[in-house]
């Protein structure tokens, strides 16, 4: 999975009508410049010898230098890691909370008015596109109430003094440092409500059907007939067998959650990978683009085997 | 009464009775909904030209103006009326989203048909390529294919097309390899059909319904990654009338508290993306009824 993944990146970067050269350097480059800088990136060589070369590389944890900063690219992947991870985190957690509560509501109240509210709010949210739900946001909370800051991790000044995870939020309990926690929750609010709230949407939708499924199912209708309440069945028996197709959807999702965290760092000026990416792609940064696109690819394989390996804990039956 | 009248009363009622039968349940109402907001956009773009009151392209006014008689929806900051540019967004949204969708369907389409066919090997490997392809970010794929080819229509068509080939490869083998072990396949196979005549008027029409839906939710979801990518600045080169690049300009300005280069494009694009899955969705139910979410 890995391997085809990393294949597939160079695929596209390298053989793929498109030369990172011309994309670099502008079509009206001299030759020798292109030639120099061929050479320079090691794209002079056959193709199979560049493969080779891409993926012993990658195994190094050696992704080039930039050439914009000249710093190594994996360094400024790793400064800019935890922003996204912390990004992510936070917005999976509201679109979980969102998509269990809404959905196991919405599954038991079927075909009444909570019911056709969570169905609307799942397609119509599903419909917007996150970039603009994040500036209606920063317009509304940002500029009419000026209640949240609108782009940025934290205040000038207000970062944590010792950054053990990078994680500011997390540093800052560490630290002791309320002001600093406070200040970053703030910056935190807008960005994952806007993340969180859109792949909330097909949440909703997996969790409705899932739990409409098991609530039809031999056990619950057994525990109804032996007189459990209502609510029990429904968190105890139907929610609890359908976590684990969930939680699988869930895994699937989180490649949608990554391109959106592209949108969502880009509209809040929010220093993650996603942001990292578009802003190498302006200055047409070849070997940052292509770390950023691997960093991506290796934090899908990460999650999925994370999936698999929570999937495992929860559910009895499966063993590897 | 003489016999025409007759007729269109008669006719009149059955296309009452299917329309209730239409509205009996709410995915017929969801489709129905769906398909009248396209053909709205549809107007919309073919009739650009007499719908928008200005060049879109050239300065109409003062730069920055709010919502007025004059320009509806404002201008912006190069004083283009925004109005008139989010009439002419229609036709390239339509355009890259119906091109993209288009690639995808014409490459995934063909070879799950023959992947889901042959079986074996062949269908290990490329599904297994396939299903990388789909577990990537789609976005960030496109975003990388974009980087690479740079602005145009086509390229940026095509860099959503590379998206959604696993979609249809996935739904097409996966109901090609049910299809195949079918009766009728297997007499077509016994009275000696060439494996093209198979493939071609035995499983296609079989799997026909389920490629309808899917080209219907692409749609949709190109529409979304298009305007992703124009506003991340990847899109069609301005000043082309474009949603993505207009929301993105308009965020510049958000500060100011010039709402009206935001809210407007985007509600275009939530509009027509909601059409075209609530088509999509009522057409799924229609076409596979048990697969509804029923309890």
């Amino acid at each position: 999975m890995i391997f085809i993944l990393l294949t597939v990146v160079f695929v596209i970067l390298r053989i793929l009508p498109g030369n990172p050269v011309t994309a670099m350097l502008g079509p009206k480059a001299p030759p020798e410049v292109v030639k120099s800088m061929e050479a320079q990136l090691g794209l002079d060589k056959p193709i199979i010898v560049q493969f080779g070369d891409y993926i012993a590389n990658i195994l190094r944890g050696n992704f080039g230098n930039s050439t914009v900063t000249t710093l190594p690219v994996i360094q400024e992947l790793e400064d800019r890691f935890p922003a996204t991870l912390e990004l992510t985190i936070f917005s999976m957690i509201i679109a979980v909370v969102i998509g269990i509560f809404f959905g196991s509501f919405a599954a038991s109240h079927y075909g009444r008015a909570i019911d056709v509210t969570a169905r609307i709010y799942s397609i119509f949210v599903y419909s917007m596109p996150v970039f603009w739900f994040g500036i209606m946001l920063q317009l509304v909370f940002g500029v009419w109430l000026k209640v949240l800051p609108v782009s940025g991790r934290a205040s000038p000044f207000m970062t944590p003094n010792n950054l053990y995870t990078g994680l500011y939020t997390l540093d800052a309990i560490l630290n002791g440092q309320w002001d600093v926690l406070y200040d970053a929750i703030l910056h935190l609010i807008l960005p994952s409500v806007t993340l969180g709230v859109v792949i909330s949407s097909i949440f909703v939708r997996m969790v409705r059907s899932n739990v409409l499924l098991s609530l039809s199912s031999q056990y619950v209708i057994s525990a109804r007939s032996r007189g459990v309440k209502e609510r029990k069945i429904l968190y105890s028996h139907a929610l609890k067998n359908a976590m684990i197709p969930i939680l699988t959807i869930m895994g699937l999702q989180f490649a949608l959650l990554l391109g959106g965290a592209v949108l969502t760092e880009t509209t809040f000026s929010w220093p993650g990978i996603g942001s990292y990416l578009v802003e190498r792609i302006r200055y047409r940064d070849f070997p940052a683009i292509q770390g950023a696109v691997v960093f991506f690819a290796l934090f899908v394989v990460a999650v999925s085997i994370l999936i698999d390996i929570i999937n495992a804990w929860m559910d009895p039956r499966v063993r590897y | 009464m003489d016999g025409s009248s007759g007729e269109i009363l008669m006719i009149s009622k059955e296309i009452r009775k299917g329309l209730r039968g239409l509205f009996k349940d709410s995915s017929g109402l969801m489709a129905v909904i769906g398909f009248l907001i396209l053909i709205f956009y549809v107007v919309v773009a073919i009739f650009a030209p007499f719908i928008s009151p200005y060049n879109p392209t050239q300065p109409s006014g003062p730069s920055l103006l709010p919502p007025t008689v004059s320009h509806i929806m404002g201008t912006d900051n190069l004083g283009y009326d925004i109005f008139s540019r989010l009439v002419w967004g229609t036709r390239m949204a339509f355009a890259i989203a119906l091109i993209a969708t288009a690639i995808a369907a014409v490459v995934g389409i063909p070879v799950g048909l023959l992947v889901g066919y042959i079986g074996g090997k062949t269908d290990r490997v490329v599904t297994m390529i396939m299903d990388s392809v789909y577990a990537f970010p789609g976005l960030i794929l496109a975003i990388a294919i974009a980087a690479m080819l740079g602005p145009g229509l086509l390229n940026i068509a095509f860099s959503i097309a590379v998206v959604y080939i696993p979609t249809y490869y996935r739904v097409i083998r996966s109901q090609v390899s049910t299809v195949k072990s079918e009766l009728y396949v297997d007499g077509a196979r016994a009275i000696g059909a060439k494996t093209s005549t198979i493939i071609g008027s035995y499983v296609f029409p079989n799997v026909l319904p389920s490629t309808i839906v899917i080209f219907s939710m692409n749609l949709a979801d190109s529409i979304m990654t298009e305007a992703g990518l124009s506003f991340l600045g990847l899109g069609i080169a301005p000043p082309t009338p474009d949603w993505g690049y207009d929301l993105a300009k308009g965020q510049q300005f958000i500060l100011n508290n010039d709402w009206w280069m935001v809210l407007f494009p985007g509600l275009a694009i939530i509009t027509i993306v909601l059409g075209f899955s609530m088509f999509a969705e009522g057409l799924d139910e229609y076409f596979n009824p048990n697969i509804g979410e029923k309890r």
